[in-house]
């Protein structure tokens, strides 16, 4: 029981890139959703680290690049800085409150995206795009509550 | 402050396990490089992946468009009232416009038999489903759960019921992507329907694309509508595309379909049958 419950983290994952890119548009306006998947990986590298190894990380990431069309290996290679970067925050004890941990969310996402920006063609900028930062950014909060009460429900620690 | 204690030891021991870290950058960083150099170079394992994920995306796809759908159909109850009344007043003159299109069709078949011109353009549609949505920054692209079994082959135009969404750029066994007319890769060979200039309306990654080879002395003017040429057989020609909504370079063009309003586009499969020449 306790491998099925260590898949959860994995699972969520894929069910965020799921959620992320599927086409939404209400009244006629586009929505560019939240990067959950960035979201659920860094909730995971802190909670379960053992349960998000990097080799998911680098196959959420390369998965994400398959469905955006974006340059292969972009997602995979922020995911995987991201994780390497968390965890050697933890380890080294430079993160020590929830706070500081939700500030390092919202600046590495902040990181990403313009790593992100970066790799992707520059002519292709637009608005949309930092709506798409602010919401993951903003819902950040919602999400971690929302796994949280996962976390405890299944691990119940 | 004791948040984290119980995984630092886990980390203390996994963190620094050889060389994986850099090794598995590097690799990354390769692979990222090659990409960007050679795009096609990862495209067969990007379609064996997609043609995996397809039937997953096509699921959540099909239930956040059940959301769309039921949130636009309010808003469409709101607006058929007045909609019904205008259509009556329409509806008076349609038998007069009828007649005209019965008069030029005939006069246009005497024209083509005077001419013996023969060339025709056979088209057949595909239904496909939106399965995933624009790229972002990335790409403006959609994918579709249509691909090579169901005979769809890249360059084909991808439309929905206002006008062209944009072309077929890849395709795999049960997938294809869409590349949009938004796209900084999109070139479409156009032409100013009031004037029948031609033109090139090319993608720039915002929402309104641009005129280019065009001459100041056949400036558009706002309002103008485009639509496909047909030029060099790339695309069917009379496609609506959008209007021009700037008299300044660039001549912006706000699209007729910037993303699809239903789940569902339809491919257009299109092949010049014969040329009979005189």
């Amino acid at each position: 029981m306790q491998h099925i419950f260590n898949l959860l983290p994995m699972i969520s994952c894929i069910f965020f890139l799921c959620v992320t890119y599927l086409p939404y548009s209400f009244a006629g306006i586009i929505i560019y959703p939240p990067d959950l998947t960035l979201m659920g990986i860094y909730y995971w590298s802190s909670y379960r680290p053992g349960a998000m190894p990097y080799i998911a990380v680098i196959g959420l990431g390369y998965t994400t690049d398959i469905v955006t069309s974006s340059t292969f290996g972009t997602h995979a290679l922020a995911y995987l800085v991201v994780s390497i970067a968390l965890r050697y925050s933890i380890e080294q004890k430079l993160v020590k409150t929830v706070f500081l941990w939700k500030v390092l969310g919202v600046g590495t996402t902040i990181v990403v995206y313009t790593v992100l920006l970066l790799v992707a063609r520059k002519d292709n900028y637009n608005a949309q795009y930092y709506v798409s930062l602010l919401l993951t950014m903003g819902i950040f909060p919602a999400l971690v509550y929302i796994l949280d009460k996962m976390r405890h429900m299944v691990y119940d620690t | 402050m004791s948040l984290f204690s119980k995984r630092r030891l886990f980390l203390k021991k996994s963190f620094f396990k050889g060389l994986f870290f850099p090794f598995s950058i590097v690799v990354l960083v390769v692979i990222l490089v090659l990409d960007h150099i050679s795009p096609t170079l990862f495209t067969p394992t990007r379609n064996i992946i997609l043609d995996r994920l397809t039937p997953a995306l096509t699921f959540f796809s099909s239930v956040s468009s059940s959301i769309s759908t039921g949130i636009r159909s309010v808003e469409k109850i709101l607006i058929r009232y007045q909609r019904n009344t205008m259509l009556e007043k329409k509806a008076t003159i349609i038998p007069l416009y009828k007649r005209t299109i019965d008069e030029l069709k005939q006069e246009n078949r005497q024209l083509r038999t005077l001419l013996h011109y023969n060339k025709s353009l056979e088209k057949a549609f595909i239904t496909a489903r939106v399965i995933s949505n624009i790229g972002g920054a990335y790409a403006q692209t959609l994918l579709l759960n249509r691909g090579a079994l169901s005979k769809v082959r890249p360059g084909l135009a991808v439309i929905d019921e206002r006008g062209l969404l944009g072309r077929i750029v890849s395709v795999s066994a049960n997938s294809s992507r869409v590349l949009l007319l938004t796209d900084s890769n999109s070139s479409i060979p156009a032409m100013i329907q009031e004037t029948n200039q031609p033109v090139i309306l090319n993608g720039d990654g915002s929402n309104n694309p641009i005129l280019t080879f065009l001459s100041y002395r056949y400036a558009p003017k706002i309002g103008n509508t485009i639509i496909t040429s047909g030029y060099g057989g790339a695309l069917p020609p009379g496609i609506p595309l959008g209007k021009v909504i700037s008299i300044t370079r660039p001549f912006k063009v706000k699209l007729f379909a910037e993303i699809p309003e239903s789940p569902y586009v339809r491919i257009v499969q299109f092949q010049y049958t014969s040329i009979k020449e005189k």
